[in-house]
């Protein structure tokens, strides 16, 4: 695939979830709902699984997450913005190390119901876990200079236990996304760049003008 | 090798989904098990001694403060410790013991810009909401 393709996908679905992580998250917790879950199970694990199927390419979600950690930086809300942007970086690594550990790129070739299931419960598991606990230790360590292992180990039990409607979701999510590999998008070129990088610039536009009518 | 190589991996996989589906259930029926959903005490815990928050709102007056939640009403936490009489109080670390185990350590400097609210909730005026600590049961006081 052309690299150039790839970085604009990589930047289109990167500001996707920046923007979901910075706009729909707040919105769902103002409405009492388990933002953190909903924004991994069902937000991240679709653009994350969906950019995979399309582009079949290494690193893709790496980069993902850098854009979107990138984009949640700026996002006013929410308390210490560095921790949050490199927990969403953190989860794009931890889901590229898992998915190119366990699959190969043409994820067509996954046929099997169950491992889909479980490839679904297992990355959204440890992404979930690796963002919150990425969260917990940077958090007081950047907000007091502190970093108490008794806190964290402490909160343990929690994260893990809240990770588990997580999985769960991510087990419905996945295969479910994954079912989407019969719809074939193509877009000639005329097309493609205008529109990839069209929509990731009203997602930072809107990110960026929330953050300056916060401020 | 490839192909073959993550075949494997992928017949691995339901075993690790099975795996943090025991962690996960296992953690949930443990902090069912071991700890309550909020404080329903009259008391907390401070520097190891049970402490009586209603004699506490009683004797303690109460400041406002304007945090990006909104105003709210509490005692300043540098109050309450000078309270319990803690001495040279800038030579400890407090932490904030929540009662599903949540919980954050702040210094001094942070203590003086915060306040215990009566909804058992502590709320900083330069810390992140991470900790902003609800349902406290305790605040451990420990030497720097």
């Amino acid at each position: 695939m052309n690299k150039m393709k790839m970085l604009a996908g990589m930047i289109v679905f990167g500001s996707l979830w920046g923007f979901s992580e910075c706009i729909i998250g707040p919105l769902l917790a103002d409405r009492g709902l388990p933002a953190g879950m909903l924004m991994t199970g069902l937000f991240a694990m679709v653009f994350l699984v969906f950019s995979r199927m399309m582009y079949q390419q290494k690193g893709m979600q790496v980069g993902m997450g850098l854009i979107a950690g990138s984009l949640r930086f700026f996002n006013p809300f929410g308390g210490c913005h560095l921790c949050s942007a490199i927990a969403i970086m953190a989860e794009g690594l931890l889901f590229e190390c898992i998915w190119n550990y366990t699959t190969t790129l043409d994820l067509s070739k996954l046929n099997n119901l169950t491992a889909k299931v479980s490839l679904g419960i297992f990355s959204s598991y440890i992404v979930f876990i690796g963002g919150y606990i990425v969260t917990q230790a940077l958090t007081p360590l950047i907000s007091t200079g502190l970093f108490n292992i008794a806190n964290l180990i402490s909160f343990l039990p929690q994260i893990f236990a809240r990770a588990l409607a997580v999985a769960l979701l991510g087990g419905v999510t996945v295969p479910i996304t994954l079912s989407l590999k019969n719809i074939h998008m193509t877009l000639n070129d005329k097309y493609y760049y205008p529109a990839t990088l069209g929509t990731a610039m009203i997602c930072w536009i809107l990110v960026l003008g929330n953050w300056i009518i916060y401020l | 090798m490839p192909a073959i190589m993550t075949k494997n991996r992928e017949r691995i996989i339901p075993f690790f989904a099975m795996i943090v589906l025991i962690i996960g259930i296992g953690s949930t029926l443990y902090i069912h098990a071991t700890q309550s959903a909020s404080n329903t005490s009259a008391e907390i815990i401070i520097n190891g001694s049970p402490v009586s928050t209603e004699s506490l709102f009683k004797e303690l007056s109460k400041e406002t403060i304007s945090t990006d939640d909104g105003e709210k009403i509490g005692i300043p936490l540098d109050r309450l410790i000078e309270y319990i009489g803690i001495v040279n109080p800038d030579k400890y670390q407090y932490s904030f013991i929540a009662s599903d185990g949540y919980q954050q350590t702040v210094i001094w400097e942070n203590m003086k810009r915060g306040i215990f609210t009566e909804d058992y909730r502590v709320f900083f005026l330069d810390l992140a909401h991470a900790f902003w600590v609800r349902n406290i049961i305790e605040i451990e006081v420990k030497e720097i």
